[in-house]
């Protein structure tokens, strides 16, 4: 008994002590977390978090020179299950809702993988490369390519409409409640607006739940991803999103020459030369080998007209009457092959961009300042001078990217997928 | 025996946590001092600059508009009124300004000791030769400022975008890009430093106080650039970039475009 009296104290010292000591290292784990969230690898921290949920495996984005960040959204890490998910999902015509042949239509239905994931000229659905919704209505612009667009962070299509500093939330238009899986922010977003819209799919959200559910494919596939097989309208859009940020294109003929494995010819040295030079100045838009995207993902207005009629312009979202005739400048990484081009998918062949730039610029007061020869049409450059550039261009192109097996249609044979 | 090993086990980790906790505490209270804000403002002829509209005449004579305006400086120090430089921890050893992006236009360091009294401040327009050099930055906005490597690489030090009437009444684009210069004498090449040192004073000294945010203007006179000691045409030029003689003109000006203004 007095030996037990005597310890009694220390007991509490005990106590005290081990509840001080887990107070500090709780304290100490959240600091580290909130660290790693703020420093620039947000996607491995958060991926960590949600592999201890339902197991899954995070996916890492390992690419050279490229930015060190990427937009991946705090509540969507990309995980190894979601991209495979997504994948099926970007490729099945049933994300419209429908099951009949000819009403199908899936993300895959425009962004063809052989195009950088743009519609193509040679599209079999829509004649000349420009998209026709389920209704027949034709989308507001020509397409751009789905890729790189984890490094994207000025928004998203040619106006930059779905921003992350766009609080929008919902529509009523399409019976959307305002919640945060019907925002306007980012890539996730796609997926609604590409379901609802007349000019897309013209379907609803909850159709295309209930028919995705109700496939025997995609319950074990949710498991997987989100830990229960459940499919929500939110993890469609994220598992999609996921997928879409995975498309990398980095081994082009010209990351190849930067690290030593290529070499380049002559006429592709000459372009290389022309293009960062003041004579042709390609290189203040869409940027140099140090800007691995090869776009400054600006909005400018590049002298193709002098009457801006366009109610979906860079003015559509800022309200900015200065951003009249304004677009995203697109990356050029795979430009040879993402015809047609501009906004409006005017040029046919990279060709004409070329000489577009080259002696049809129009002056106005809306022009970009870059646009330095604006006033008097163009560069001016010598056809032997276009060749070296367009020879440059095409080493752009990525083929292993057009090719790459992890991007490709999961089920060919299967009629609901597409291409 | 073992209860009191744990015992002294217990005690020392509770005495390292009090330390740690008690030095961060220290730690927060020593950043939390003071801090300053820097505002970077932008006029024209003493006047807040307004962009998109035709409404300035420079001193050839030529109407024009500002459409954007994006510059680095760097090596921002203190001067207090004694003359000796006040050094801090300044977050980014270099800092980026643009007109398009508000959040760029104000720089906030935290002072983390009480100090003299300073009625200046140095910086480096642009980025010292010695460390301008490609890829230093893989993020946008900093990487977009990236200038050719074939006209002595690292990043431009300003993109200041203009539209003007030239001599035919003709609307006109002119760029003054600011950068490293290389001139083709025979057959060497080199690379010029034209990044330069501004001092600029205040005739009202300003201070830090405990818990305060002490605020400053630097105000950059954009007119200043053109109307120096060089008067610079835009008619004469297509662009500057690989004009080393104009690139040479515009920072001569430039360097007297600069004011400092503080609260009084």
């Amino acid at each position: 008994m007095q030996h037990s009296r005597v310890y009694l104290p220390l007991k509490r010292i005990e106590i005290v002590s081990l509840v001080l000591i887990l107070f500090f290292l709780i304290y100490s784990c959240v600091e580290r977390k909130a660290i790693s969230i703020n420093a620039k690898a947000p996607t491995c921290t958060i991926a960590i978090v949600s592999t201890k949920s339902f197991n899954t495996t995070p996916y890492r984005f390992e690419v050279n020179r490229f930015p060190d960040y990427t937009n991946v959204p705090l509540d969507n890490p990309t995980t190894v299950e979601g991209v495979t998910l997504g994948r099926y999902l970007f490729y099945d015509g049933r994300l419209s809702g429908n099951t009949d042949t000819a009403m199908l239509m899936s993300c895959s239905s425009c962004h063809l993988q052989r195009h950088s994931f743009e519609c193509g000229m040679d599209n079999p659905r829509f004649k000349g490369g420009h998209p026709v919704g389920l209704t027949g209505k034709p989308t507001p612009h020509s397409m751009l390519p789905l890729i790189n667009l984890a490094w994207n962070g000025s928004g998203y299509m040619w106006n930059g409409m779905l921003n992350e500093l766009n609080m929008n939330l919902g529509s009523t238009r399409y019976n959307l409640p305002a919640v945060e899986p019907y925002n306007f922010k980012n890539i996730e977003s796609f997926v609604w607006m590409a379901i609802v819209a007349p000019h897309e799919m013209n379907g609803r959200v909850d159709r295309t739940v209930a028919l995705i559910q109700k496939t025997p494919i995609y319950p074990p596939l949710f498991a997987k991803a989100f830990g229960s097989d459940t499919v929500t309208f939110e993890r469609i859009s994220k598992a999609i999103a996921q997928f879409v940020r995975t498309l990398v294109s980095a081994n082009s003929k010209f990351d190849q020459f930067q690290d030593g494995k290529q070499q380049l010819s002559q006429s592709e040295l000459n372009g290389l030369s022309l293009f960062t030079s003041e004579k042709a100045d390609c290189f203040h838009c869409h940027g140099l080998p140090a800007i691995p995207v090869w776009t400054t993902d600006r909005f400018m207005n590049n002298a193709m007209d002098t009457v801006f009629n366009d109610p979906f312009d860079r003015r559509y979202v800022t309200k900015d009457p200065e951003d009249c005739g304004k677009y995203r400048v697109p990356t050029l990484r795979n430009i040879a092959l993402t015809a047609p081009y501009m906004h409006d998918g005017r040029f046919k062949t990279l060709r004409e961009v070329l000489e577009f730039y080259n002696s049809g610029l129009k002056q106005s007061t809306y022009s970009d300042p870059l646009m330095k020869y604006a006033n008097r049409g163009g560069s001016h450059l010598s056809n032997k001078e276009l060749d070296d550039l367009e020879a440059f261009l095409n080493t752009l192109t990525d083929t292993s990217f057009i090719t790459n097996p992890a991007f490709s249609n999961p089920r060919p044979k299967d009629r609901f997928f597409i291409n | 025996m073992n209860k009191k090993i744990l015992y002294t086990i217990f005690i020392s980790f509770f005495a390292i946590a009090i330390f740690s906790f008690t030095s961060k505490k220290k730690f927060e209270k020593k950043n939390a001092f003071g801090q300053l804000v820097i505002h970077f403002i932008h006029c024209v002829n003493g006047q807040p600059v307004k962009f998109n509209q035709l409404i300035y005449t420079d001193k050839a004579g030529n109407q024009f508009m500002i459409k954007q305006l994006q510059y680095f400086v760097s090596e921002i120090t203190l001067r207090k009124r004694n003359g000796i430089l006040l050094p801090f921890n300044i977050p980014k050893r270099i800092y980026y300004v643009d007109n398009e992006l508000p959040k760029t236009n104000n720089l906030t360091i935290p002072i983390e000791t009480e100090s003299d009294s300073c009625d200046g401040i140095c910086f480096r327009f642009g980025i010292a030769k010695e460390k301008n050099k490609s890829n230093l930055f893989k993020n946008p906005p900093y990487n977009l400022m990236a200038w050719p490597d074939q006209m002595g690489g690292g990043y431009h030090y300003m993109k200041l975008n203009l539209k003007y009437l030239n001599n035919q009444k003709q609307l006109s684009n002119f760029c003054c890009h600011l950068g490293l210069g290389k001139t083709n004498d025979s057959d060497t090449a080199s690379v010029i430093d034209n990044s330069f040192p501004v001092v600029v004073s205040s005739a009202n000294p300003f201070v830090f106080q405990s818990n305060n945010t002490t605020e400053i203007w630097l105000e950059m006179d954009i007119a200043k650039w053109f109307d120096g000691k060089y008067c610079i045409d835009m008619n004469k030029y297509d662009g500057i970039m690989d004009n080393q003689n104009a690139m040479y003109q515009f920072c001569n000006n430039g360097s007297q475009a600069f004011s400092l203004k503080v609260k009084q």
